[in-house]
């Protein structure tokens, strides 16, 4: 019986993770892909001559329209530096789950309110003690905040 | 002699047809007395002799000859229209029909170009990412976006 019970205590996590690790896996990789897809259609749309674009862009109605054609533009104008650093940034918040990026997106909105540069480092000084995000998710928030992280203790 | 049966036909033919001189005659009928298989089929020609023939009409051949004259007369193109010219065409087709279906099967599939691609773009999507990229974009260039 011992060694019965020995026997499956070993083969449960066994199929777990044949089973399991797998598929979330997958469902890690699909999101991924998603995420990649998104950042995709700006670029195909930035890649576009703009009449191509304005004629795809159409069927919108006028207003939702011309606001995506002057943030495309806007993009545009960016040096190719700054728009390869701002599609790493993407990238890596992309590559974090869906829970995570709705709090990231609810953080970074509320230091985009935030005006003045030292209440927007006591906010990330807060939030870095707090614990609340990871390492990798805090170093996103501070490049954004263009605010340098603290050195470590 | 030998038996009609065995490879004597010939000599069978000639005697119903009347051309065999006299004394084979009389041997085949000799023989014919004697073999019962020989004996019946003399029997059976003799009945079939006697059977009244078809009466022919006096212009059948006539008639005959003026139709294919007829025929011969027409242009050559109302002829191709007689199913018989066509008959050895439909394998021909079908085969042909077979062909043009595994070569269109065995085609790629044009790939979609990129403005027709483009065309599926989800906006809600597109949306999304632009206002990620604003979240993104560092504050002292964000106010731009």
């Amino acid at each position: 019986v011992l060694r019965l019970f020995l026997i499956l205590v070993l083969l449960v996590p066994a199929a777990w993770a044949q089973e399991v690790l797998p598929r979330e896996k997958a469902q890690k990789q699909k999101q991924l892909k998603q995420q990649q897809r998104e950042n995709d259609i700006v670029e195909r749309l930035l890649a576009m001559p703009p009449r191509q674009r304005e004629r795809l862009l159409s069927q919108l109605p006028e207003e939702r329209r011309r606001r995506i054609l002057a943030r495309l533009e806007v993009l545009e104008l960016l040096s190719p530096e700054e728009r390869g650093q701002l599609r790493g940034r993407f990238d890596a918040f992309s590559a974090f789950p869906p829970p995570r990026q709705r709090l990231l997106r609810r953080e970074l909105q509320n230091l985009r309110n935030l005006q003045r540069p030292e209440v927007r480092r006591r906010r990330l000084a807060e939030l870095k003690a707090s614990g609340q995000f990871s390492e990798e998710e805090m170093q996103l928030l501070y490049e954004v905040s263009g605010a340098p992280p603290p050195p470590e203790e | 002699m030998t038996c009609f049966t065995e490879n004597n036909a010939d000599l069978l033919i000639a005697y119903f047809e009347h051309t065999l001189p006299a004394d084979e005659r009389a041997a085949v009928e000799a023989h014919a007395a004697k073999c019962a298989d020989c004996g019946g089929l003399l029997a059976a020609h003799a009945l079939m002799s006697e059977a009244p023939a078809p009466v022919v009409s006096t212009d059948f051949d006539a008639r005959l000859y003026a139709r294919i004259r007829e025929d011969q007369a027409k242009p050559w193109y109302v002829g191709m229209w007689h199913f018989s010219h066509w008959k050895f065409a439909i394998p021909v087709a079908a085969v042909a029909a077979m062909l043009a279906v595994g070569v269109f099967l065995s085609q790629p599939q044009p790939a979609i170009d990129t403005q027709t691609k483009a065309e599926s773009i989800d906006v809600q999507q597109l949306e999304q990412a632009l206002d990620d990229l604003e979240l993104l974009t560092p504050l002292a260039e964000a106010s731009n976006i």
